[in-house]
């Protein structure tokens, strides 16, 4: 059983059924969520995608070749990343059904993921840096997955929203009670900025949870916590951007377009914490202890 | 953080409590906070010690941390006699108008007592494992508040006291003022380092750089299909505690300075015990074993509250082994960092120390060895090392096409005006022989310098505490749900039915308000 062409053929099965997902989703969208059906076909699709990077993954675990879990390079934590990011849409969709309308988008970034992930699929490293020699590294990468895969898809959320807020009209209308003499329900818009909270809400324990694993992790390996390094600030950055979203959004009663544009913002460091930083070390040549996981 | 101020501010507004109300504000704690994203991206394009001379360690950027965690302290002080009371003390009874704003409210008649209707709907939520405090008016009104995960309204203020206690290990932990240190300590394989707050000698018995083979199906050089990656960094190293020279019994010998040239200089001791000795600044010193330990990336060794990481290396020396034109072996240490040698002059910048092949006769009673090898005959050079040697070919560090290093050796003339001239021979790997002249030269090993990082840090186990509280804060704030249910139940006029209303606060963000409510209402009695 060769395993390395059932990883590549698992990851590539992937895209397609996120591609469906979408698709479906989008027609489940058309028909204004009449059919339940096309929404759990959606579904389906999605998590048949989480199931093949899950699949692709593990095959790339019982390599001979590979001396641990596959966790280290850009291409593997890519894959973890969309299990997270399209897990996180797989639990939160049929909670929320205003929220459908993400779907489509969630799984066009998440597309976007594995595309980047394919240009960075390398073969399995058969030697670690000494540097990645830890217990923390399982540690430290479950709790990446754990906070940005939802942090993705509020990430997403929140874009939607601010769209709306600045499109207006229906979108930012409070809608009709559910049920006779009810209350009226609140926007669509609304509804987005609320399940963005949410998501984050349940991030950004991860996310620092992240940062101080990696703090203590590199203290054990280099022999200090925090070294200002790149990627180490521009996780603290998306961090303490995060903290002002909170901190607004529940104390300082900063709701809609505001709390939205900030939580995009929160987004965007992510991704440069993620991807970008790299490419920042090599613009800017500044030195960097992590460019080794691209 | 909160935007009013409370009652820890003097009532008159002056300049203290003004900065006090401004420091509780969240909307100056959401400006410091993107103030310190925004400068803390601009410092990551800079060069790392540019950084750190403009904005790291400059006092506006660490006066903005300052600010942010007095904001966290002034926040967490101003908000928590809020939150006591509230957990405590928590308004039970509201009027039947508030009653008809909550979230999902109804409200039903029913034919009962009070007391039975109020009971019901209080074993309703009970069963629901909700804390329930009841309130009857002198009316006949019962007010039922029904809450769960209470402990959430303490999330925001573990979390701030965490950062205080965070900041506070990390001064304690970094500044030297306070107790910790940290510094480096560069130790050669066979010899000892002392490190002088614990009084700890830390011996260097081998420093190992272990390969590995990486097999490429597309190799970027040609012919090339086997890599080599650096796989670890191994430094076996003795910690030893000095011990007084009157109980080692110290045998001091002289080295045999008639031998060859280049005779060694200086003295060498040993103890009867065969025990091991330092000099520290001209002085001995014995050593006692305390422990021993191996250092690797990830694998610090930690003696008398001191961590030793392995932090680098550094290349010290290279041991070869010459056999002059007399058939005299010698072993020699070849130091690469030495400062250039007068012998080396017109030869490429390398650090190279002469060896003498063919030369003088031994050096004269009262004669300088060096000079006397200066003024003619043939020496060699080793003009440095590489780590990377394939093929006759030195290779780029980082190439990662070979592990084995070699030396480049060179041959020196010095002529009667004292004039040097070097040949290159070539290059010599670990373990070869090259014969130059009458006499030859094997390249045995390379001598390494294993480079601990030492650090002192006593506030590391508040740092973890700091950060276990903060653990538990994040997951009350953001994790624990927080439910309150608020009910109350109101005698009628006619004395046969009362009218019971259930509703949750306005801030509910469920989208099962009503299904909770309409729940509550089918306990009370028919």
């Amino acid at each position: 059983m060769n395993l390395e062409l059932i990883e590549m053929a698992l990851y590539q099965a992937a895209l397609p059924a996120f591609v469906l997902g979408g698709v479906v989703f989008l027609a489940h969208l058309y028909l204004a969520g009449r059919s339940a059906a096309t929404f759990w076909a959606g579904w389906v699709f999605t998590l048949i995608g989480v199931l093949a990077l899950v699949g692709s993954l593990t095959a790339r675990s019982f390599q001979p070749e590979t001396p641990r879990l596959p966790l280290t390079t850009m291409f593997e934590i890519t894959v973890l990343v969309q299990i997270g990011a399209a897990g996180t849409l797989l639990v939160v969709l049929p909670r929320a059904k205003e929220l459908r309308l993400a779907g489509p988008l969630v799984l066009a970034v998440v597309a976007a993921l594995w595309a980047y992930g394919y240009s960075k699929h390398r073969e399995i490293e058969e030697t670690l840096q000494p540097a990645l020699k830890s217990y923390w590294l399982q540690i430290h990468v479950a709790t990446a997955v754990l906070s940005y895969g939802p942090l993705f898809m509020s990430g997403v959320t929140s874009i939607m929203a601010s769209v709306m807020y600045l499109i207006g009209g229906e979108y930012t209308k409070k809608r009709p009670p559910e049920e006779e003499g009810g209350e009226p329900r609140p926007s669509i818009a609304d509804r987005f900025e609320e399940w963005t909270y949410r998501i984050i809400a349940f991030g950004f324990p991860w996310l620092t949870a992240l940062i101080v694993t990696g703090a203590i992790w590199a203290n054990y390996a280099w022999g200090r916590a925090w070294g200002f390094d790149p990627k180490e600030m521009w996780s603290a950055i998306t961090w303490f951007i995060y903290v002002a979203y909170l901190h607004a959004r529940l104390r300082s009663g900063w709701r809609g377009l505001q709390a939205s544009l900030l939580a995009a913002a929160g987004l965007l460091a992510m991704i440069v914490t993620y991807v970008l930083v790299n490419w920042i070390v090599e613009v800017f040549q500044v030195e960097s202890l992590h460019t080794y996981s691209d | 953080m909160s935007d009013s101020t409370k009652a820890a501010v003097p009532e008159e507004k002056g300049v203290a409590a003004q900065i006090w109300s401004l420091l509780g504000s969240i909307k100056f704690a959401v400006g410091i906070l993107l103030l310190i994203a925004a400068a803390s991206a601009w410092g990551t394009t800079m060069e790392m010690s540019e950084a750190y001379e403009r904005i790291w360690s400059t006092v506006w950027y660490r006066a903005l941390l300052g600010i942010i965690l007095l904001s966290a302290v002034v926040c967490t002080v101003d908000r928590f006699d809020g939150v006591l009371r509230r957990v405590r003390e928590p308004k039970v009874e509201v009027s039947r108008k508030v009653m008809g704003s909550l979230k999902g409210h109804r409200k039903k008649r029913v034919e009962s007592d009070p007391v039975l209707a109020a009971d019901a709907l209080e074993a309703h939520l009970r069963e629901r494992r909700f804390d329930v405090r009841r309130v009857e008016s002198g009316s006949g009104e019962i007010s039922l508040l029904a809450r769960k995960g209470v402990s959430k309204l303490f999330g925001a203020a573990i979390v701030h006291v965490s950062l205080v206690i965070l900041i506070v290990a990390t001064i304690w932990g970094v500044s030297p003022s306070f107790g910790s240190y940290r510094q480096n300590m560069q130790v050669r394989e066979g010899e000892f380092a002392w490190e002088r707050r614990s009084n700890i000698w830390v011996g260097c018995d081998d420093f190992e750089i272990i390969y590995s083979e990486e097999d490429i199906d597309e190799p970027q050089h040609e012919g090339v299909d086997t890599y080599y990656k650096v796989s670890d960094y191994i430094s076996d190293v003795t910690f030893y505690e000095p011990v007084p020279l009157s109980e080692a019994e110290i045998v001091v010998e002289m080295i045999d300075q008639t031998a060859e040239w280049p005779a060694p200089l200086g003295v060498e001791a040993a103890r009867d015990d065969g025990g091991p000795i330092a000099s520290r600044g001209g002085e001995l010193v014995g050593l006692r074993k305390l422990s021993d330990s191996v250092v690797k990336v990830n694998q610090p060794a930690h003696v008398r509250d001191i961590d030793y990481f392995q932090s680098a290396y550094d290349l010290d020396a290279v041991r070869v082994t010459v056999t002059n034109d007399r058939g005299v072996t010698e072993s020699h240490d070849i130091q690469l960092q030495d400062a250039m040698d007068p012998s080396t002059m017109g030869l490429p910048p390398r650090r190279t120390v002469p060896l003498l092949i063919e030369g003088p006769d031994p050096p004269a009673e009262g004669e300088d060895a060096a000079e006397g090898a200066m003024d003619q005959g043939l020496m060699v050079t080793v003009m440095g090392m590489v780590q990377r040697y394939e093929d006759g070919m030195a290779l780029p560090a980082g190439s990662m096409m070979t592990p084995d290093p070699a030396v480049q050796v060179a041959q020196i003339t010095v002529d009667d005006q004292g004039r040097v001239e070097g040949i290159p021979i070539g290059w010599v790997e670990q373990g070869e022989t090259v014969a130059i002249g009458e006499g030859r030269l094997t390249f045995d090993e390379p001598i390494y310098y294993t480079i601990l990082e030492v650090r002192h840090q006593p506030g590391v186990w508040l740092l973890m505490v700091g950060f276990a509280i903060a653990g538990v804060g994040l997951v009350l704030a953001f994790w624990v749900p927080f439910r309150e249910i608020r009910a109350k139940v109101v005698p009628g006029r006619d004395g046969d039915t009362v009218e019971a209303m259930v509703g949750l606060p306005r801030s509910y963000r469920g989208d099962d308000a009503g299904e909770i409510t309409a729940a509550a209402m089918k306990a009370l009695p028919e």
